[in-house]
């Protein structure tokens, strides 16, 4: 019964094209461009990991994807063009310490409209039943991110953006996640994850933040 | 608004689990009260003419330094970043926290003042005023001070600049706040001067959020 | 990329600027004996009249440069223009030396008119609350490790201010009409038709003054970008 509603999600997610798509990107932060010219597009089924030295904008590409940082110039296309499409995972879970993992768990289910019967599909996919009833500020490193990443699992957004998603995970949680983003992929979704390993799970595309380094000196702008 | 009151349950769940900061708002509140009439001396006609003044300017106070907390808790373990992402708008999301903020400390702020009013010789018919002036005011502290809390997210001595930030804007709240009850202590009809804290409330609420709101999209860029 | 409406903007400050300049020091040459030595003296205040040609002025650019701060700030939170959040930072600290001018001239007022330095007049109280809003203006944009927070964090407190502004005058009135009916108020002063001209010098004097300093703050301003820009080029 609570796998049936789980399929229902997903078959919902199948349904409908997802496409998250951007043209021209450039970024800068601290007064300087970071990249420039990027331009891809997901769409169903589709997948792509972000790869590239450090200080190269992976977080900040992903973090513009999710909204929270304001590209510098070029167009963003997101569909389904709403609030919930996307999920994001960032380097910090968001985990409250002070509240079980179960009632974390609860909040961000009832914040995206998620059902119960979801929150015990996404506990059982990230196997956290022994530590459902614990404070969340108990838990290891591994755990914790576990039980973050557990949001995933819900089954409410269609886009996935995952920055260093396996930071803190042993090698049976890097095969959890990686289970977890295939299935993702296969009934329709979209995944997209800044990571330095190479995981068990194969994106679709990948894309070298080191190839869209900004080329064009700075000094021209500032020369005013 | 069915997300609006997720939120909220949220931030109260979370303060219930740490009772001890809305214990420590009030601790602060009486404490401070409490030094003034060893600083002014306890001569009754004294405290009770500067007793409004005394407990709006430590309710003032101890807003202030509860505010401290009401984003960077968020901001520190990263949910600010999954609450700005979610479906809730971010308006809503600051809205639900002032609310849920007003809940735990402005609320028993109010409740507490008359009775730290008797220590300040306070006549017994000012509570009425008294409570109904903080239930009119504080909120409209919470809503300011969020302002304050969420532009300096992520700033250096913090501490020292919320107050500089927040405190000026405090100024009119705490004119018309002692002045309804100085007023109605008096004798006179003082409901013009409510109706004032109320028009303070209104604006406040209309454009606090949304300022709140983009100040939180800044701290998180 | 070149942004052109910034190159007008430092080409037109270059010609504003010695103009401005020039200007500046005639209106103080003219106005200040004008006004402190050979204008009429009022029959109630006598020669502490005189004062008024700094206070007055002064009160009015305090004011003025939070406006420009505000429309500055908003345009740069609208249309993200760079210069618009120059000036506006670079009126802040002008716009709280005025501020602190007006206060200073409206204590050695009071101290003959009042026979105090300070009394809670409504004027004088609305000026300091003024004070500190300036003051929280330039903590909170120099609080930040990111230069662009800081000034983005300054502009919206910039507009939260100037909205709160009319509420704290208001506020401020009421209060002072409940306490402190003083005999003199800051506002009651007539202005004879005496007073004008060295008044109008005055204004002007401290506008000019207002332009000469902004533009080079800006420029200041524009040169440290630069070096920024220059290090990072380095360190990249």
């Amino acid at each position: 019964m609570l796998g049936f509603g789980m399929v229902r999600a997903m078959s919902d997610q199948t349904q409908s094209p997802v496409t998250l798509g951007v043209r021209d990107l450039s970024a800068r932060r601290g007064g300087r461009t970071i990249f420039e010219g990027l331009s891809f597009e997901l769409q169903n089924s589709q997948s792509m990991a972000v790869v590239g030295p450090n200080g190269s904008g992976k977080s900040t590409l992903l973090r513009i994807l999710a909204g929270l940082l304001r590209s510098e110039t070029g167009t963003i296309q997101i569909d389904p063009d709403d609030r919930g499409a996307i999920c994001f995972a960032g380097h910090r879970d968001g985990l409250k310490g002070a509240l079980t993992v179960h009632e974390n768990l609860r909040f961000w289910a009832n914040l995206y409209g998620a059902a119960e019967p979801a929150v015990e599909h996404a506990v059982g996919r990230m196997a956290l039943e022994t530590v459902l009833d614990m404070p969340a500020d108990m838990l290891s490193a591994g755990w914790r991110r576990r039980a973050g990443l557990a949001r995933l699992a819900l089954g409410t957004a269609s886009i996935w953006i995952l920055d260093e998603p396996y930071t803190a995970l042993d090698t049976e949680n890097v095969a959890r996640i990686d289970t977890l983003l295939s299935t993702h992929v296969e009934s329709g979704g979209i995944a997209l994850l800044a990571t330095h390993q190479a995981p068990g799970f194969t994106p679709t595309q990948r894309i070298d933040m080191a190839d869209y380094r900004a080329k064009v000196p700075e000094g021209p702008e500032m020369d005013w | 608004m069915n997300t609006f009151f997720i939120l909220v349950g949220r931030d109260l769940r979370l303060s219930v689990r740490h009772r001890a900061d809305t214990v420590m708002v009030a601790g602060f509140f009486a404490i401070t009260v409490i030094l003034f009439p060893f600083g002014i001396g306890p001569e009754p006609g004294v405290l009770e003419r500067v007793g409004a003044g005394i407990l709006w300017v430590t309710a003032l106070l101890a807003s202030l330094l509860s505010l401290d907390h009401l984003f960077s808790d968020d901001e520190q373990d990263g949910a600010l970043d999954l609450l700005l992402t979610s479906p809730a708008a971010p308006t809503v999301v600051v809205a639900a926290k002032i609310i849920a903020h007003w809940l735990t400390t402005g609320l028993p702020l109010t409740l507490l003042a008359p009775v730290l009013g008797i220590t300040l010789q306070m006549p017994s018919s000012s509570a009425a005023p008294m409570m109904t002036a903080l239930l009119i005011g504080t909120p409209t502290l919470s809503l300011i001070g969020a302002v304050g809390a969420a532009l300096t997210l992520g700033a250096r001595r913090r501490g020292i600049l919320m107050p500089l930030v927040v405190l000026p804007l405090y100024i009119p709240i705490l004119i018309f706040g002692v002045g309804a009850i100085d007023t109605t202590g008096m004798g006179f009809d003082a409901g013009g001067l409510f109706a004032v804290l109320g028009g303070f409330l209104l604006i406040a609420a209309a454009l606090c959020p949304w300022a709140a709101a983009a100040a939180l999209k800044i701290a998180s860029e | 990329m070149h942004l052109p409406i910034q190159h007008v903007f430092l080409k037109l400050a270059a010609i504003i600027q010695p103009w401005a300049a020039g200007l500046c020091i005639l209106c103080f040459l003219f106005g200040l004996p004008i006004a402190l030595l050979f204008s009429p003296p009022d029959y109630q205040q006598g020669d502490t009249v005189r004062i008024m040609y700094i206070h007055v002025p002064a009160a009015w650019m305090g004011l003025f440069c939070y406006g420009v701060m505000a429309a500055g700030s908003a345009s740069y939170l609208i249309w993200r223009h760079p210069v618009a959040n120059m000036v506006a930072k670079a009126s802040a600290p002008i716009g709280a030396m005025f501020t602190a001018l007006c206060l200073l001239t409206g204590m050695l007022w009071g101290e003959p008119m009042w026979g105090t330095p300070w009394v809670w007049d409504a004027r004088l109280t609305s000026m300091l609350v003024l004070f500190f809003l300036y003051l929280g203006y330039m903590a909170l944009g120099d609080a930040f490790d990111s230069p662009e927070q800081g000034d983005k964090a300054a502009a919206i407190l910039a507009l939260v201010g100037s909205v709160n502004l009319p509420i704290i005058k208001f506020s401020v009135d009421w209060w002072n009409s409940l306490h402190q009916p003083s005999i003199f108020s800051m506002a009651g002063v007539s202005v004879d038709t005496a007073m004008l001209p060295p008044l109008f010098l005055m204004v002007g004097a401290f506008q000019l003054y207002y332009v000469v300093v902004v533009l080079m703050r800006v420029r200041a301003q524009v040169l440290t970008a630069k070096i920024r820009a220059a290090r990072l080029m380095r360190a990249a």
